[in-house]
Formats: C-alpha cells, sequence, structure tokens
C-alpha cells in the first residue's frame, strides 16, 4: 500500500462525504475506474476483470485498511447485499491533496454513480474495461464480448450501456 | 482412476487424465518445491511440498463444486455442464502453483517476469506434455480455460490478456471457489495442511462444516456468488480466525521474517545476473529448491555469498527490538505506519555504531479482505431465504486486528543489546516519533 494509493483514497472518500454519499465497494472501485479512465495514470490503481467487472487489490486494501485503523466505519442496511462506507467529522485527514484534475474527475464520477445500482454499474464498468482491452473491436463484437462475461445481461442491456458511454463522451460514438 | 493418500484430506481421488497430469514431469516438480520456504528453519516439520497442496486444492475445490451443484444449476442456465465444468475445475485446480520457483517466493525478483504466475500460465498453456493431456480423451479440454481458472486477475491481465477471449461468467466464477478470500479452497487447504505439518493447531477449523453449509446465491447483477448458510457462520468465523493466528504465528513470525529475507539476498546475490537461463520452461524446470541451494552453497563456501549461513549455520539476524504495540496502535494506517518506519529507520542509521549492521523489517497486513465483509450468509425464514451480509453478522470480524509488527535485527548477534539501546533511545526522545 502506498501513500498515494491511501492518498486518493482519502479524497475519493472525502468527495462522497461531500455529496453526502455512503458508497458500499461496488461504488467505490467503478467511481474510482471511470476516474483513472478520466484522467489517467495519476490514479494509482490498477484495475482487472474480477468478479463484478473492474476491480483494483490496491483499492480494496485501502478501504481495509482504514476500516482497519478506525477512520471508516461499516454500516450495513438490513434489506442491503453489503456494507457502505462512511466516517464522522467533516473529512478524513490526509497528507497532501490530490490535483485538480483528480478532484474535478472524482466529483465527475461521484454524482453519476452515488445512487446507480450495482447492476448498472457492474454493466457499464465492464463495457468500458472490454471496450479499452479491444480497441479496433466493433460494437457487435464488443457486444459478445461483454455477454460472454457477463451472460445475465442481455444484448438490449449492453447496448444501451455503450450507449450511455457513448452519451456520456467517455466512448466515442461508433461508426 | 486411482486415489491418493493424503495427510489432511484423506484418500484424494484422481481420474486418469489427472493422473497424467500429477505424473508430468511439470507437476513432479513440485515435489521439490517447499510449500513454505524458509519456514522449516523455525518449525522443522513443516516440510511439505506444492506438490500435495496442489492435489489439495483440487480436492476440496471439487468437494465446494459438487456441494454447490444443485443450487448453482438451479439458479443459472448451466445444467447441461457439470462435467465439462467439474473437470476444467479440477485441472486448474491442480495446476494452480505449478510454476512457483525455487523457495516460493524469494526467486520471484530475480525471475525476469518475477511473478510466479507467469511460469504457472506458461506451463498450461505451453508445455508438451501437459497440452497433450489436456487435448487427450473423448472430449479434450482447453488449456486456456484452466488457465482462466489458476490464474489470478492482475497476472491474466499483465502476462497473458489473450484470455479475455475466453473469460466467461462461468470461468471467473470458477476462479472464485479457488480464490474467494473467505471461502476460497487454496486458502482452506494450505491453512490446514501449513498448520498440520509444523506441528501447530493454529491453522484448524471445521472444515467439514464449512464444506457442510457453503452454498450459492444470485448477487446484486445476478451473477451466482459463493455464500455461507447461517448454520455455518461459527466455522467460517473459525477460519478466519484459524487464518490470523497462522499469519502472526507463522508466516509472519519474527524469525520467518528474518529468514526470507536472508533467503531473498542470498538468491539474488547468487542468481542475480542468471535469471534469464530459466526464461523458458524447459530450464525452468530445474529450478527447485535442492538445485537453487547447492549453487548458494556452492558460493557460500567460496565467500560469495554471507547469506548462504542461513542455510547451512543457521547464520542469520537476531532480534533485538520489537517496537511496542501501543505505539503501533498509533499508527495504524499504512501512511502512518509508514512515517512510523521512516522515524526509526533514521534514529537508527544516525545514532547506531556504524560498525553495527541492522535490519528493520516491517509487515502491514489486513487479517483479512474488505471482500470478506460482503459475503452473503443465507437464512431460510418462514419458508423465504434471507440473506445478510457476513460483516453484519459475525461478531468476530469487527475485533480481528490488522496484522503490524517493527522489528530490528541486530546482523550479529553479540551486537542485539546495542541496537536494542538505541532502539529503546527512538521511543523516548523529542521529536522523534512522527
Amino acid at each position: 500500500m502506498t501513500k498515494n494509493q491511501i492518498r486518493f483514497f482519502v479524497a475519493l472518500m472525502n468527495k462522497c462525504h461531500e455529496l453526502g454519499v455512503k458508497p458500499n465497494r461496488t461504488q467505490l472501485h467503478k467511481i474510482a475506474f471511470f476516474a483513472k479512465d478520466s484522467v489517467g495514470q495519476v490514479v494509482p490503481y490498477e484495475f482487472v476483470l474480477h468478479n463484478y467487472g473492474p476491480y483494483s487489490f490496491e483499492l480494496d486494501d485501502a478501504i481495509q485498511s482504514l476500516v482497519d485503523s478506525g477512520d471508516l466505519d461499516a454500516v450495513y442496511n438490513p434489506e442491503g447485499y453489503g456494507a457502505s462506507y462512511s466516517f464522522e467529522g467533516s473529512e478524513l485527514e490526509g497528507d497532501e491533496p490530490v490535483s485538480e484534475d483528480v478532484e474535478d474527475a472524482l466529483g465527475r464520477w461521484v454524482d453519476e454513480f452515488a445512487r446507480k445500482g450495482t447492476n448498472e454499474l457492474e454493466l457499464y464498468a465492464t463495457a468500458l474495461y472490454v471496450a479499452r482491452e479491444k480497441p479496433d473491436a466493433s460494437r457487435e463484437e464488443l457486444n459478445d464480448a461483454v455477454r460472454k462475461i457477463k451472460p445475465h445481461f442481455s444484448r438490449g442491456k449492453v447496448s444501451e450501456a455503450f450507449k450511455w458511454l457513448e452519451k456520456k463522451q467517455v466512448l466515442d460514438t461508433a461508426a | 482412476m486411482g486415489s491418493i493418500r493424503d495427510p489432511i484430506h484423506g484418500f484424494v481421488g484422481y481420474t486418469d487424465r489427472e493422473q497424467a497430469v500429477i505424473n508430468s514431469e511439470a507437476f513432479q516438480r513440485l515435489r521439490f518445491i517447499g510449500q513454505l520456504a524458509t519456514t522449516p528453519w523455525l518449525y522443522p516439520g513443516a516440510k511439505h511440498s506444492r506438490f500435495e497442496h496442489s492435489i489439495g486444492v483440487m480436492h476440496v475445490a471439487s468437494r465446494i463444486f459438487n456441494k454447490i451443484w444443485e443450487p448453482l444449476a438451479e439458479i443459472t442456465d448451466w445444467g447441461g455442464e457439470k462435467e465439462g465444468l467439474r473437470t476444467v475445475l479440477r485441472l486448474g485446480a491442480l495446476l494452480h502453483d505449478v510454476g512457483h520457483p525455487a523457495f516460493s517466493h524469494a526467486f520471484e525478483e530475480v525471475l525476469p517476469h518475477g511473478s510466479h504466475e507467469y511460469y504457472t500460465g506458461r506451463y498450461i498453456l505451453e508445455d508438451e506434455e501437459l497440452r497433450e493431456v489436456f487435448h487427450s480423451g473423448a472430449t479434450g479440454v482447453l488449456p486456456e480455460k484452466a488457465a482462466a481458472i489458476a490464474l489470478g486477475a492482475k497476472e491474466k491481465k499483465k502476462f497473458f490478456p489473450e484470455l479475455l477471449d475466453v473469460e466467461t461468467g462461468q470461468l471467473q466464477f470458477l476462479n472464485t471457489i479457488l480464490t474467494s478470500d473467505l471461502l476460497g479452497a487454496d486458502r482452506m487447504d494450505y491453512l490446514l495442511r501449513d498448520s498440520h505439518h509444523a506441528g501447530v493447531t493454529y491453522g484448524h477449523f471445521d472444515l467439514e462444516r464449512v464444506l457442510d453449509t457453503i452454498t450459492v446465491v444470485i448477487d446484486e447483477s445476478g451473477a451466482p456468488q459463493l455464500a455461507i448458510e447461517k448454520g455455518g457462520l461459527e466455522a467460517a468465523e473459525g477460519l478466519i480466525l484459524a487464518r490470523y493466528y497462522m499469519s502472526t504465528q507463522v508466516y509472519y513470525h519474527h524469525v520467518r521474517q528474518i529468514l526470507d529475507e536472508w533467503i531473498r539476498k542470498a538468491t539474488v546475490s547468487v542468481f542475480e545476473n542468471r535469471g534469464a537461463e530459466f526464461e523458458e520452461i524447459g530450464s525452468h524446470r530445474t529450478l527447485t529448491d535442492d538445485v537453487a541451494q547447492v549453487d548458494i552453497r556452492d558460493q557460500w563456501l567460496e565467500g560469495n555469498c554471507a547469506e548462504g549461513g542461513v542455510f547451512f549455520r543457521r547464520e542469520h539476524p537476531r532480534l533485538a527490538y520489537s517496537v511496542p504495540n501501543e505505539i503501533i496502535e498509533r499508527f495504524k494506517r499504512p501512511d502512518r505506519l509508514k512515517r512510523l518506519e521512516r522515524s526509526l529507520r533514521r534514529f537508527m542509521d544516525g545514532h547506531l555504531d556504524k560498525t553495527i549492521d541492522h535490519e528493520v523489517i516491517v509487515t502491514d497486513k489486513a487479517s483479512v479482505g474488505a471482500e470478506v465483509r460482503d459475503v452473503p450468509v443465507v437464512e431460510e425464514v418462514a419458508g423465504s431465504e434471507r440473506k445478510h451480509a457476513f460483516g453484519a453478522v459475525s461478531r468476530v470480524l469487527a475485533q480481528l486486528p490488522r496484522i503490524q509488527a517493527m522489528y530490528v535485527y541486530a546482523v550479529d548477534g553479540d551486537d542485539r543489546d546495542s541496537v536494542k539501546g538505541v532502539a529503546r533511545e527512538w521511543e523516548t526522545h523529542p521529536r522523534t516519533l512522527p
């Protein structure tokens, strides 16, 4: 766990707190993934394809580190599937702030994803991940690739996901 | 079909294809790779190898699969694929460690691609003997599918990006049977096995109860996810406690830490410029613990590798000082712990006599990952299924401390008091603690 990985995670949690969001793990991973897609290597996590789509082992470590240190609380919704994360006070203490670019990217994606369900997040993030790994593939080919990994999503849902990515200008509109 | 007698699981059965894998040169090599590298120097009985561990993981993975198959077939459309899925799961589990170099992880620094999983993938995808086994019989098995199950997500992306073309929801789920942070077969086998051979009981947990209560549910997105029935909650807690105690008493024991560091130095010293020799799996196959020890011994005898003394005369740095828990507690967050470490290192370098060599080793690991908190615990209430998050219902999980320690060793055991004296001064010196 590097200093930068903690620093970024502190900024991510502070942004969530600022916008009144208590994120779960899926939201945190997808927000960070989209932020990295926006601003590049300055986001110090490596994303790989795991059970719920793009995932960072380092980010999961950061979540656990701050729960272990008492900086973060894990809270449970009795009707929900897992833990959400929050903290008391106005902000988590960090070493140095992140850059303005990173702040803006975090703000954008926290706002975008805060109230989206795990389902949607998983699909949008997986669609983007596959599109980045296969930059020369057609939308049809990408659709097939996403549905191989996530067979519980229909062709229609996957198409909607790509349209959403285009609408948000994360991906170029397909020819 | 045949069976092997295993000290942990009793009789472990295998198919003809699995027997051919086990008898292959690539797999037989694992008899000569210790499961726990330097731990036998601390717990002399811990000489078991990756060979029997790999067979054990295949066995546990298969038991998990058999237990969850009925609910899995009900909630997915995989019903007609049972034998094919079980076959590829067992092969992936059997071969998950096949690429481990000598001394398990110590050699990774000198090998061209570092991670043992790079070599595991190469063996599975390229070894001619294994490929013949995969393609044999009435129905062949794609080695790419076994590799997708055997390898971690990071290593797949880094070394074998082409595996994305075979990645499916099924293979991802089968991979979790091996690697799940709470319910993975790999960990379940090695905790029991390592505990048994080390002669300790820290790693004991109720495997039968865990396997009896493991199940599968549909997660929020609609995909299958491993879960545990409420009746197995305490057994699952026993599993995470076993993991915690094995970590503190065996895996991160202060003697094991310095032994690992000294083996690493010895390996680098002797093999640093020879990594390319082992690039190809043909030559990598020769790299076993005993072969590496012979080369290290030769260099040690010629005076070129002082660290080699750890093998042959038990010569290694001795613990002089351990940072008290009360201080570690105040700096628990990893970035703060790093500041504490820097402060200690600077003080030792600045105040210890320059003729005295010392080493500082820091451990900072979570007892369990964040993923464990979200594992579903399932109970039946008035005929319908209710799910809780493991973290919400486990009273043990929230209490589990982080595994953190900071040790200072004297390279020459005679200097222990001097090293300890300076470190104690650091504790009380004004302005030294960040």
